[in-house]
């Protein structure tokens, strides 16, 4: 379990992190929303121990950053926002010295290259220079060095700027089968539709300052107080409009001519289901009822003042 | 038992298994480029033997005195040009190897696993040293020619190898504790390049001042052990030795002390750079620095006071007056904690980094001494000081039975003054500039411009030094024609240390009230 307590830094007249707090369990994957320079980056350097907080604190399965870093570094994976690569090594020889320096085995290094090589799916480049990979394989092989010594917490930083929609793809797979595995995964990204798909909790930050932050459900429910249900039906679309304006919590209610009702709802879960068992008993065919995805997008431009770029 | 275990673990991770010196092994071999460098180094050095034999074999019938006089020309001419390489090479492929990890990021990755400082330079210190290892190895067969032929023994050859080894590691040390400080590839390797050759200057003046009685024959094979600071001088020095308690030993193995120690605490150095605030290394660099002084210092007089009074136990020392002693304690005290000027604005300067260990915590702490935080540096300095001082004394006392006169004292006083003033500046250009580089800059400019600068200007005025311009020369009491007086030395320290406590105390002011403005968000 990971837990940030009042974590704060400040570089002279900035405060490029102003006392954040949070926690996360085994298995969360948690998307770190911000514009450039809001902090993301900073936080994640401390809590991989490479930058001093200037107060505050974060522990990791009860390890303080401040008190054991050495304890702390066995426990994470860091991928920062550049690759950070060897240019003269071959992909092996990359992983294998990373294996050395977090004291795996040396007779248990082979077996542990050939299985993050198969987790990233680059078994078929081991004996490739590194230089040689495309980006979206090194960024995966970034990954792979992440992962040699099994860390319970991955801290990846913009892992998908640069990359192809299919390395693209390729990564969130990755990502939500680590969040599978147990392991805590923090990603930091200030593109939006790169963290919708995978991350079960986020926090939006903004001038140091946590704005938001939780499951995307809730984040997302938290800031909107009316919900969007969409219903399609056979025929008769102004009878269902009709029907659905009769209901409690329907805020607002408008048709198009493909056949679908808008409905802006507000009230509970309910109440939602009896607006689709309302319809149904008015005679409705209902083809398809459904809620709207949460848009992390709105919320973010809604919470932020974009005053960071 | 289990924490020697696993203190044996962890070094032979570190000496046996070290993964940067593996992958930097892997780099190096790759491909054709060591075997071609090699084989061209190789070629190079057999011509030249080549050109010596037909140079001396188109002479006709020599002597066997001559030949073997060429034989030993030609074994010095090719251990100079070893010595040549080595203070060439060693240095150049340890320059940049932390730098490019910084500029690449790649230490931050290093740095992110479970990975001391120490680690990675004993991997980089390895792989920079194997090196040039490999090409003094490769050399053996070119100087086994001059030993079959005559022209020098084993014993001397593997007495040469031995310190070119040790030159080796030595610079290739300089250059990783220089690479580990910089930011920049480029400013790694011109400062380096700077380092080693007044360094190489240095020792190439003392080498030749402890080589002259034995070039003029006044001595056999005794001499001074600065006699192998030099790597262009290794021949001359390998068969040298200095008699410490009657007992002959070898300049090689003082040399080989003098560098094991020196490259220990330049790797120290190099590790407190790259370690945050409160670390291991800082605290064993600060007190290895403390400690090295002060038995420098204690030596130094020993053996000085012993070898030339006659009331010591020396039979072959010539007589030194009270005042003699008096001045030569007092220039080591004066002297001795000037080795602190290369590192003072790293001491001294705070400002608003990123590390905590630089960040303005007070003017005075003992316990910041050792930490090595801003706070930490006056009573640092003054604890080298004090360090010296005692050393000096003891040394008086232990080898004379008598203590420094007057003069010492006034010297205390000055070297005082000029520390609090040093340390004053330090503290005043951290608060002029805006960031921790600039200000260490500004403060190792101020000390250039205050000591360096004012000699040849005083000079052109007054060359004579007859008149009082002079005396505001902050060292000029040190080296005045009334250096037989305390009085100068008296003032000139107590008038430094005023104008410093009125300069750190206007610092400190400055610092609060800027303190006091709310942080502005960017």
């Amino acid at each position: 379990m990971l837990e940030v307590k009042e974590l704060r830094k400040v570089y002279g007249p900035l405060t490029a992190v102003n006392g954040i707090s949070f926690s996360l369990q085994p298995g969360d994957v948690f998307g770190f929303i911000g514009s450039n320079g809001a902090g993301k980056t900073t936080t994640i350097r401390m809590l991989a121990t490479l930058l001093e907080p200037t107060s505050g604190t974060a522990t990791l399965n009860g390890v303080d950053i401040l008190s054991d870093p050495m304890g702390i570094r066995k426990m994470i994976g860091y991928m920062p926002d550049f690759f950070g690569l060897y240019d003269d090594v071959k992909v092996w020889e990359y992983l294998d010295f990373f294996a050395t320096i977090y004291s795996v085995q040396k007779k248990h290094r082979p077996e542990v290259i050939d299985n993050v090589l198969e987790l990233t799916d680059l078994t078929v480049k081991r004996d490739a220079m590194v230089q040689s990979l495309s980006r979206g394989m090194q960024q995966r092989l970034c990954l792979a060095r992440c992962l040699v010594h099994d860390p319970a917490m991955l801290l990846l930083d913009e892992p998908a700027s640069g990359l192809d929609p299919r390395a693209r793809a390729e990564l969130k797979e990755l990502i939500t089968e680590l969040g599978r595995m147990g392991k805590i995964v923090i990603v930091s990204s200030h593109i939006l539709p790169e963290l919708a798909g995978f991350c079960n909790t986020v926090g939006i930050i903004e001038r140091g300052n946590i704005l938001a932050f939780g499951p995307v459900e809730q984040v997302v429910q938290g800031l909107q107080s009316t919900r969007i249900i969409r219903v399609r039906v056979m025929s008769d679309i102004d009878g269902a409009a009709g029907l659905s304006k009769e209901q409690p919590g329907v805020v607002a209610v408008e048709t198009s001519g493909d056949g679908e009702v808008r409905i802006e709802f507000g009230g509970s879960i309910a109440q939602q289901a009896d607006l689709l068992e309302r319809l149904v008993k008015g005679g409705q065919r209902v083809i398809s009822y459904q809620e709207e995805q949460a848009d992390l997008e709105d919320v973010f431009l809604k919470l932020t003042t974009g005053a960071v770029q | 038992m289990a924490k020697v275990a696993d203190w044996m673990r962890s070094n032979a991770a570190v000496y046996l298994d070290n993964a940067s010196s593996r992958r930097d092994y892997r780099a190096q071999l790759r491909g054709n480029r060591a075997i071609i460098l090699w084989t061209v180094y190789l070629l190079l050095l057999i011509g030249l033997g080549m050109l010596n034999y037909s140079a001396s074999s188109s002479r006709g019938q020599v002597s066997v005195v001559d030949a073997q006089r060429t034989l030993q020309d030609f074994y010095q001419t090719v251990m100079a040009i070893l010595g040549a390489m080595v203070i060439l090479v060693a240095p150049a492929l340890a320059a940049t190897t932390i730098v490019v990890e910084r500029e690449r990021k790649s230490l931050d990755l290093v740095f992110s696993a479970p990975v001391k400082p120490k680690s990675l330079l004993v991997g980089k210190m390895i792989s920079a040293y194997r090196y040039t290892w490999m090409l003094l190895v490769l050399s053996l067969p070119v100087t086994a020619v001059c030993v079959v032929l005559g022209g020098a023994t084993w014993t001397e050859v593997l007495a040469a190898y031995a310190l070119l080894s040790l030159h080796a590691m030595l610079y290739s040390a300089m250059a990783l504790a220089i690479s580990a400080l910089s930011n920049k590839p480029v400013a790694a390797l011109i400062w380096t390049y700077l380092s080693v050759g007044a360094y190489s200057l240095a020792a190439g003046g003392l080498t030749a001042a402890a080589a002259v009685p034995r070039f003029m024959g006044m001595s056999n094979d005794e001499a001074p052990f600065y006699v192998a600071l030099s790597p262009l001088s290794v021949v001359q020095a390998a068969g040298t030795h200095t008699t410490i308690w009657g007992v002959a030993v070898p300049n090689w193995i003082l040399f080989g002390i003098y560098a094991l120690f020196l490259t220990r605490f330049l790797l120290l150095g190099a590790a407190s750079a790259l370690s945050p605030f409160n670390s291991w290394e800082t605290k064993n660099l600060r007190i290895t620095g403390l400690v090295s002084v002060a038995v420098l210092g204690y030596g130094l007089a020993y053996i000085v006071l012993a070898t030339t009074h006659p009331s010591s136990f020396s039979s072959g020392g010539s007589t030194t007056s009270g005042k003699e002693i008096d001045l030569f304690c007092a220039a080591l005290i004066a002297v001795l904690p000037m080795l602190l000027l290369v590192p003072l604005p790293f001491l001294t300067c705070s400002g608003p980094d990123g590390e905590r260990k630089f960040w303005p915590n007070g003017i005075f702490s003992f316990k910041e001494a050792i930490r090595g935080t801003p706070a930490g540096a006056l009573p640092y300095l003054l604890m080298t000081l004090a360090g010296v001082t005692l050393a000096v004394l003891l040394a008086c006392v232990t080898a004379l039975h008598d203590t420094p006169g007057l003069i010492t004292v006034g010297t205390v006083v000055w070297s005082l003054g000029f520390w609090i003033f040093c340390w004053s500046l330090g503290r005043l250009t951290s608060v002029i500039a805006t960031e921790l580089k600039a200000a260490r800059t500004l403060h190792l400019a101020s000390l250039i411009v205050l000591f360096g600068l004012p000699v040849p200007f005083l000079f052109i005025i007054d060359p004579e030094q007859q008149t009082p311009l002079w005396s505001i020369y902050p060292l000029w009491p040190l080296f005045s024609g009334e250096q037989d007086s305390s009085y100068p030395r008296f003032v000139m320290g107590l008038a430094l240390a005023a104008i410093g406590a009125i300069i750190a105390y206007s610092a400190e002011k400055r610092r609060r009230i800027k303190a006091a403005v709310p942080p502005v968000m960017a």
